[in-house]
């Protein structure tokens, strides 16, 4: 690993989807000469329009897509010199992830979402770990639940939980909030950002809430695909 | 990761995913295991009846004596033995004499079937384990009322005075031809010698009875055949009798096909909840994925998965699907007996292969592809439902063509159902995409439900034609299955009706035909259908034949008429007989045999006289009509009326049998040769193996039902998403409930249409290339196969769709 290469970081990444229909002009391009830097510990808000590219750049950075141009750099590994099992890899150590959407395994119980990213590490004491972090986010009651039973607000206690379970260095959050009421969301800023602060983890998140985007150290905003640094003034 | 797999799979279980999946495996190795099981016990049972027809499991015919050193090799292979020597001798009695064909036996005959002896004439016999002692001697009971002796007598056979201790009423071997017109005495064998009847040179049929181990049996018969001179042959339980081979061969391949339609349709289920279960499982792996499994991990994980399935289906569905058959067996056991009751291996080892290989065929491809799904795919926030793989289709297809053939063994049945298949699928697809765009022009014409149902007919209809054609296929197959046993046992049926003749009456002379039947009269016994064939016998002079059959003498016939059962093959029937030239028909294998060809001249030897006869056509004689058959047939008398004799048939009823003893003493010279039990035999075959094939049905219904279930599963998520947002937008649980039975029912109803169609093409090919009989149409099929598909789908449809009417919408949506 060489730290001469930045932490997590988009060199002139550009996002390229072929429009089957027309010719090359028409081509649809997601992301333009994209560029940024992050150091590890920030917390970084993603902010931009629906369809401006936001998701597709967190995909990018979290290795879970790649770039039809440019370099991409997670935790000082160049993401695009690699295969997907590299990433994989990559991802398993370094990389956790909250979804829109929770994204649980409905067959699996809430404490079981938790400990699937510790199974899927090896780590012996999942259960009692994945206790844990069911206690932290204040649902040790209902960890036998299944998705199903539990509220949007729950589900994404459960989401976080299972990020945090995860104990990587770096957290991806595509609009935690989206799919929440503001009480409830801002009930899950505050849960986030308080195991954000424990765990000293590099946050970068995708949301268009001002509020959630006003918490994190740097805002970067999308806009038909390009990228600006947003300052407060 | 085998422990994370078989979490995950624990978990998956628990929640339902994988239970399709388990039960279409379940039953694809179970309806295999157990439709190959009891094929295995119902073709045990038909052996173990020919083995009853040759009182062997494996009998060497000889015209001379065996040599010693024969048995002991037997011996050395565990087999048990019998013998048996028959020949022609005068047999004296007080008030009389009579030729008999003399049956001596050993020991331990007979090894396989039952011989029955009773205590006078036509009795009702009484089992009894063994033959003659040495010293008695069992007559007939055509022997006992022609000799007019009875049970206690002392007879002669040549020099040898015997005591009848019995009569012989049954015997299993009875049906060695119809060779021996001679009325029967059984004696023991080590009494021959002592009667002087056999000389050197003198005719003389030995008989090794074999039976035992099936190995040790094939292992002899290695050893002996190239020893075996030209007189010798053996003869298996198989070949011991043409009625019921044809019959058996009918049967076992019925069985064959049927086996092969459960692995179909095993295949189509698993290979429908396999791609379902791909489909749900997208998400899953996108997430693992970001949670850092790599693609190959995760090939091992779904493989693990899959043969931590393999292994749980293996162990609950063998021994259900060897409940199951002894469960058919239990309720069959009155009609269908083996003597072996050890269960074979080779059922299982085809059930688990069976279920390995659609596995592997099946669901494996689409798990395996699951590794490709993109982890961005866990970003989306909708599913993306993928097409069917052609790839995938080809390798599932190939094993399908793969499994039929290991099935069935054979070509003629794995190609006209993979054609079948094929064709409906296509056919199914174009027809069903033609009705939807129909139905587009009447749909503004129809209520708030059907207009909905045939707008979602009409929004999936590429998925619709997928769907029709699985519903239809499976029907097809059904159709097919239903229509194949309903005519096999129609023609087992009408083979041997009540009144199918048991006795034939031969040296009947012309003079003593109004007598005969006079006496038939008096003694109350009916003469209806008795029809007198004159017979001669000849030579066949020219053409010089190269062929033991050509140097025979023959039984000819001659006939004005076409003896029933006979159907002209080439060439004409002759129409006015008294004038033209001597004209002959010859059945035709026997003349395709004796390379003889129509228009050919032929010349035959009648009691010295050559005449010359042209070959004029060509029959198909239904050999197991029971009816006296002719390979000959002239269009005039060969000889002379008064010195031609004549041969009959005629059913006796159970209750008259013992009148035949007082005509026999009445007409002394009338030869009769009794064939009741050989029907019996074969009633009792036919009705047991109707009982097989219903089982069968059964089991395979079963399968059907399934492929349905699985089918209308596949695309339930969609429907209960649909659903949901129709309830939310205030649709009534009667509104949705009437658009699904639209749906389905107008599905069956195509389904059910080409399905009828379809099958009767099937049951054609299979009718005249499989079980050579003649092609019949079953009008009746094509219009009510619409309906029952209509409400069989539709039926189906409703009930396993029940879950999307009663599920609160508001749990659907949050669940997708």
């Amino acid at each position: 690993m060489s730290h001469a290469t930045p932490f997590l970081a988009a060199q002139n990444v550009s996002q390229i989807v072929a429009n089957p229909q027309a010719t090359q002009a028409h081509d649809l391009h997601i992301l333009r000469d994209v560029n940024f830097t992050i150091e590890a510990g920030q917390s970084v808000a993603i902010v931009g329009a629906s369809g401006s590219g936001k998701t597709t750049l967190l995909g990018m950075l979290a290795g879970l897509d790649s770039p039809s141009h440019g370099q991409l750099f997670l935790a000082h590994e160049d993401l695009t010199l690699m295969d997907e099992e590299s990433r994989a890899e990559l991802r398993k150590h370094q990389v956790a992830f909250i979804f829109q959407n929770f994204q649980l395994l409905p067959s699996l119980t809430a404490l079981e979402n938790i400990m699937l990213p510790l199974e899927v590490k090896g780590t012996d004491n999942a259960n009692a770990l994945a206790g844990q972090y069911l206690n932290h986010v204040g649902l040790g009651q209902r960890g036998h639940h299944y998705p199903h039973q539990l509220s949007g607000g729950e589900q994404q206690r459960v989401a976080i939980a299972r990020a945090f379970a995860a104990q990587a260095p770096i957290l991806f959050a595509d609009e935690p909030t989206g799919n929440l009421d503001t009480q409830t969301g801002h009930h899950i800023i505050e849960l986030l950002f308080e195991l954000n602060q424990q765990h000293h983890t590099t946050l970068v998140l995708v949301t268009h809430d001002v509020q959630l985007a006003q918490r994190c150290q740097r805002r970067l905003s999308l806009t038909a695909g390009q990228l600006t640094e947003l300052v407060d003034v | 990761m085998f422990k994370l797999a078989a979490r995950l799979a624990w978990r998956d279980w628990r929640g339902g995913e994988l239970s399709l999946l388990f039960a279409a495996l379940l039953l694809a190795i179970t309806s295999v295991t157990s439709i190959s099981l009891f094929t295995h016990h119902v073709k045990q049972a038909m052996v173990s009846q020919g083995a009853d027809l040759i009182a062997a499991d494996l009998r060497l015919n000889s015209s001379q004596a065996l040599p010693e050193d024969w048995a002991v090799q037997a011996r050395n292979l565990s087999i048990q033995q019998a013998h048996v020597s028959q020949f022609q001798a005068m047999v004296f009695a007080d008030n009389g004499m009579q030729l008999a064909s003399v049956k001596a036996v050993s020991n331990h005959y007979p090894l396989r079937g039952e011989l029955s002896v009773g205590g006078a004439a036509f009795d009702q016999g009484i089992v009894i384990a063994h033959g003659p002692k040495q010293g008695d001697i069992w007559p007939d009971s055509r022997l006992l009322a022609s000799l007019n002796a009875s049970v206690n007598d002392s007879i002669n056979v040549g020099d040898l005075s015997l005591t009848i201790s019995r009569v012989l009423i049954t015997e299993p071997d009875q049906a060695s031809g119809f060779a021996s017109f001679a009325p029967r005495a059984m004696m023991h064998l080590s009494d021959i010698a002592a009667t002087h009847a056999v000389q050197t040179g003198s005719r003389i049929t030995h008989r090794w009875l074999l039976a035992g181990d099936k190995s040790a049996l094939t292992s002899l018969q290695q050893q002996i055949t190239p020893l075996l001179s030209s007189g010798q042959r053996w003869q298996s339980p198989t070949d011991g009798n043409a009625n019921m081979a044809a019959t058996l061969d009918k049967a076992e391949q019925f069985l064959l096909l049927a086996g092969s339609l459960a692995v179909v349709l095993a295949g189509v289920a698993l290979s429908l909840s396999a791609r379902r279960y791909s489909l749900r499982q997208a998400k899953h792996v996108a997430l693992l994925k970001c949670l850092g499994l790599k693609p190959k991990q995760l090939r091992l994980l779904y493989l693990s998965q899959m043969v931590l399935l393999a292994l749980f289906v293996l162990i609950i569905s063998l021994p259900l699907a060897w409940g199951l058959y002894q469960g058919l067996t239990l309720l069959m056991v009155d009609y269908i007996q083996t003597s072996s009751s050890t269960p074979a291996l080779a059922p299982f080892i085809l059930g688990a292969g069976t279920g390995v290989l659609c596995l592997l065929a099946f669901v494996l491809p689409p798990m395996l592809a699951l590794a490709k799904v993109a982890p961005a795919e866990v970003l989306r926030q909708s599913s993306n439902q993928k097409k069917a793989n052609i790839g995938h289709l080809a390798i599932g297809f190939g094993a399908v063509i793969l499994l039929v053939y290991w099935h069935s063994q054979s070509l003629l049945i794995s190609s006209a159902l993979i054609l079948g298949v094929v064709v409906i699928l296509l056919l199914l697809a174009l027809l069903t995409h033609q009705l939807i765009k129909l139905g587009n022009t009447i749909r503004p014409h129809l209520g708030q439900g059907a207009k909905i149902g045939w707008a979602n007919l009409v929004r999936r209809k590429h998925q619709n034609s997928l769907q029709v054609a699985i519903f239809g296929l499976a029907l097809m197959l059904l159709f097919s299955l239903v229509s194949v046993r309903s005519f096999l046992i129609d023609d087992w049926r009408q083979q041997l009706t009540q009144d199918t003749p048991n006795l034939f009456l031969f040296n009947i002379y012309q003079e003593q035909r109004q007598s005969l039947l006079g006496s038939m009269k008096q003694q109350g016994l009916t003469t209806e259908g008795l029809t007198f064939f004159p017979i001669a016998r000849a030579r066949l002079a020219k053409p010089k034949v190269d062929n033991p059959r050509g140097d025979r003498e023959l039984n000819l016939t001659w006939s004005k008429a076409l003896p029933a059962g006979n159907s002209i093959s080439q060439g004409r029937w002759w129409h006015n007989s008294s004038t033209a030239p001597l004209e002959v028909s010859i059945e035709a294998d026997y003349a395709k045999s004796m390379g003889l060809g129509l228009g050919q001249t032929l010349t035959f030897n009648v009691a010295g006289i050559e005449k010359n006869a042209i070959l004029s056509n060509l029959r198909k004689v239904d050999w197991s009509s029971m009816q006296p058959n002719f390979f000959f047939v002239f269009s005039q008398p060969l000889v002379e009326a008064n010195s031609a004799s004549y041969m009959a048939s005629v059913y006796i009823a159970p209750k008259d049998r013992s009148k035949l003893g007082p005509l026999l003493r009445e007409q002394p010279t009338i030869s009769m040769l009794d064939v009741d039990q050989v029907l019996q035999q074969v009633q009792r075959v036919v009705t047991q193996l109707s009982l097989a094939v219903e089982g069968i049905l059964i089991m395979v219904l079963g399968a059907g039902i399934l492929v349905l279930v699985a089918s209308i599963q596949a695309s339930i998520d969609e429907r209960r998403h649909e659903s949901a947002i129709l309830r939310t937008l205030g649709a009534s649980k009667a509104l949705i409930r009437s658009i699904l039975l639209v749906e389905y029912a107008s599905l069956g109803f195509v389904a059910g249409l080409i399905a009828g169609l379809g099958a009767e093409a099937v049951v054609a090919v299979l009718q005249n290339q499989l079980f050579q009989m003649p092609v019949q149409l079953h009008w009746p099929l094509w219009v009510l196969t619409p309906f029952i598909g209509m409400i069989l789908i539709g039926a189906c449809g409703w009930w396993f769709n029940r879950s999307v009417i009663t599920t609160p919408p508001l749990r659907t949506l949050k669940q997708t």
